[in-house]
């Protein structure tokens, strides 16, 4: 291990520390729920640029945080199933939809298969919003919380709160970027990265193309799953107008944002900042959320294409110039 | 019979606008390689010049309804000029990126200046046409007509002329077609501005028809895009076909099924892309 490889774990392993103390130095429940909304969006950041790695953009992850939310909330209606063992339903539901998508719209590359994911979204959507079933328009209200969970340790633990949501939210998060990183530090994200540069040579080298994508795809769209049911339980409401595809195109923007270097630290940065300022934003005046939000990839695409995660070596370069 | 053709002339409506959309999208994605995110803005943002023009400034509908698109094609042409040109040698992440930025800032740029209510303008073409038994509105038919004359001109446009052979030249193969002497530069301006133009046009046509707000743009691009997709990338009669399909898909299965129909469209662009993935009329492209 060099230096900067412990450098980096250190700074990593404040950053995890950071996390768990947040609640400390910002009690303020209005807060902790913008935090929730930065650990959805990290999750959402991280599996798109999971999907991306295999060359796909996708343009329709709000479908799946719907599919995993709207799966969970009807068990825990109609069957009463634990919300815990719904998060993984949902994460299931999800992952199980990626699947049977994948298998079939993976085969088409570039921009068209942006359009497939885009208008899959909208289709989930639609079924939502008219299916009677599903809640219609009105979407699903009363959806139980997290049930209280007795642990080792600390007794019988209830996780009504924001609070206790928030470090709920922190492990998902946590799991999700730690997945996500190994996978992406291990051959299968090199073969990821291989597949949209030279697919051909990939697949004369013994890759089938067609099951690392859909490894990529379904492993994204699981997590996406488990987050969106987890925001089921946590606002105890769910609509389908949450799921429109200007939502997956706010993912698209603070992936980016963060940077595509690497998928776990690039989708957190991104999701985090973004949503802070947009729920800032959102304090002011929504409709600036939709100027700042396009003025910031723009500005990005321009003179920061790397994402964030490129700024620290793009000011020693600048420094150096000097 | 009657119902027949009241739905039949509905689809056309529908159809016609989607036409227009998505014929601009398809040039600029053939020769610029770009999804255009913000086709459905600039369609907004004529529409509601023609209101502003109309309603505040008291233009004529037709008055308006050029200059929205003489407006809007030279916003166009400037958004090629500033945002896309300079990305056209990256990846296609940062064209795609860049073009959602811009069309974000345009409606939120929008949702400011037309505060409020959803607005319409009153309906030019007063009076109906009742065809056996099937009262038509005169709105809804000068609709049909003035798309179905921008299309065929277009299309003229397209097979026609040195300049449509040239477009088309392009959009198989960039670089052969500039060791003909093709200027790419002029030819992406050109086709940048055809297409805002066709876009607000299809705008103005549904200012008097429908209630307009400044964040239906998604909703309509959405549309468009299945139908470039559908009928192939980058291929004008394919667009042409697709729009005709979908749109009758469409009013044929919201009047009898309701709202859920409209998941057929989606059923046929996943039918298409595993049938035939290039779509209807396409041909490969190459995608870098």
């Amino acid at each position: 291990m060099n230096f900067t490889d412990r450098k980096k774990k250190i700074i990593l392993l404040f950053l995890v520390l950071g996390l768990f103390l947040l609640p400390l130095f910002f009690p303020n429940p209005a807060r902790i729920g913008m935090f929730v909304g930065c650990g959805v969006a990290s999750i959402l950041a991280m599996g798109w640029l999971m999907i991306l790695r295999i060359g796909c953009l996708s343009l329709g992850q709000a479908a799946f945080l719907a599919i995993g939310g709207y799966t969970s909330a009807l068990l825990a209606q109609k069957a009463g199933i634990s919300p815990w063992i719904g998060l993984l339903a949902g994460g299931t539901a999800s992952g199980v939809v990626a699947l049977v998508i994948g298998v079939v719209v993976l085969r088409v590359r570039g921009l068209s298969l942006s359009i497939i994911t885009f208008a899959f979204a909208e289709m989930v959507r639609l079924l939502f919003s008219t299916l009677d079933f599903f809640g219609g328009h009105g979407g699903i209200t009363g959806i139980p919380s997290f049930t209280p969970l007795p642990l080792p340790a600390l007794g019988t633990v209830r996780f009504d709160s924001p609070l206790a949501s928030y470090y709920v939210l922190l492990l998902i998060v946590l799991v999700c970027g730690t997945v996500m990183w190994r996978m992406d530090q291990s051959a299968l994200g090199r073969i990821f990265r291989a597949l949209p540069q030279n697919e051909a040579l990939a697949q004369s080298l013994g890759v089938h193309p067609l099951r690392y994508k859909v490894i990529s795809f379904v492993t994204a769209c699981f997590f996406a799953g488990v987050a969106g049911a987890f925001t089921a339980h946590y606002y105890n409401v769910l609509f389908p107008g949450s799921y429109t595809p200007i939502q997956s195109i706010f993912v698209q923007i603070q992936a980016t944002v963060g940077g595509v270097a690497s998928v776990a630290l690039g989708g957190f940065l991104g999701g985090s900042l973004m949503v802070m300022v947009e729920s800032w934003l959102l304090n002011v005046d929504s409709r600036w959320v939709y100027i700042f939000y396009g003025a910031v990839i723009l500005v990005v695409t321009f003179f920061l294409p790397e994402g964030l995660l490129s700024l620290p070596q793009k000011i020693k370069q600048f420094t150096k110039k000097k | 019979m009657t119902e027949f053709l009241q739905v039949g002339l509905n689809c056309l409506v529908l159809s016609a606008n989607y036409i227009l959309l998505a014929l601009g999208l398809t040039l600029i994605f053939g020769i610029l390689r770009v999804l255009n995110f913000a086709h459905g803005t600039f369609y907004i943002c004529g529409a509601y010049v023609v209101y502003a023009l109309v309603q505040r400034a008291g233009l004529h509908y037709f008055q308006a309804a050029l200059t929205a698109m003489i407006v809007i094609g030279g916003l166009g042409i400037f958004i090629e000029a500033a945002v896309l040109y300079p990305l056209s040698e990256k990846v296609k992440v940062a064209s795609l990126g860049a073009i959602l930025g811009v069309s974000m800032i345009l409606e939120g740029a929008l949702a400011f200046i037309f505060e409020g209510e959803d607005v319409t303008i009153g309906s030019h073409f007063k009076g109906i046409l009742t065809v056996r038994g099937a009262t038509l509105s005169r709105e809804r038919l000068m609709v049909v007509l003035l798309c179905g004359l921008i299309v065929i001109g277009l299309y003229v446009w397209i097979r026609r002329t040195r300049q449509g052979i040239a477009i088309r030249a392009l959009a198989e193969n960039p670089r052969v077609a500039a060791l003909q002497g093709i200027n790419i530069r002029f030819m992406r301006f050109l086709v940048m501005g055809v297409a805002s133009f066709l876009a607000a046009a299809a705008g103005s046509i549904v200012t008097p028809l429908f209630y307009i707000n400044p964040f239906m743009g998604g909703g309509i691009i959405f549309k468009a895009l299945l139908i470039v997709a559908v009928g192939g990338m980058g291929s004008i009669e394919g667009s042409i076909l697709a729009g005709l399909l979908i749109g009758v898909v469409e009013s044929i299965g919201v009047t009898y099924l309701g709202p859920v129909a409209e998941v057929a469209s989606f059923l046929i662009v996943i039918a298409v892309f595993l049938f035939r993935p290039q779509g209807l009329l396409g041909v490969e492209y190459e995608f870098h």
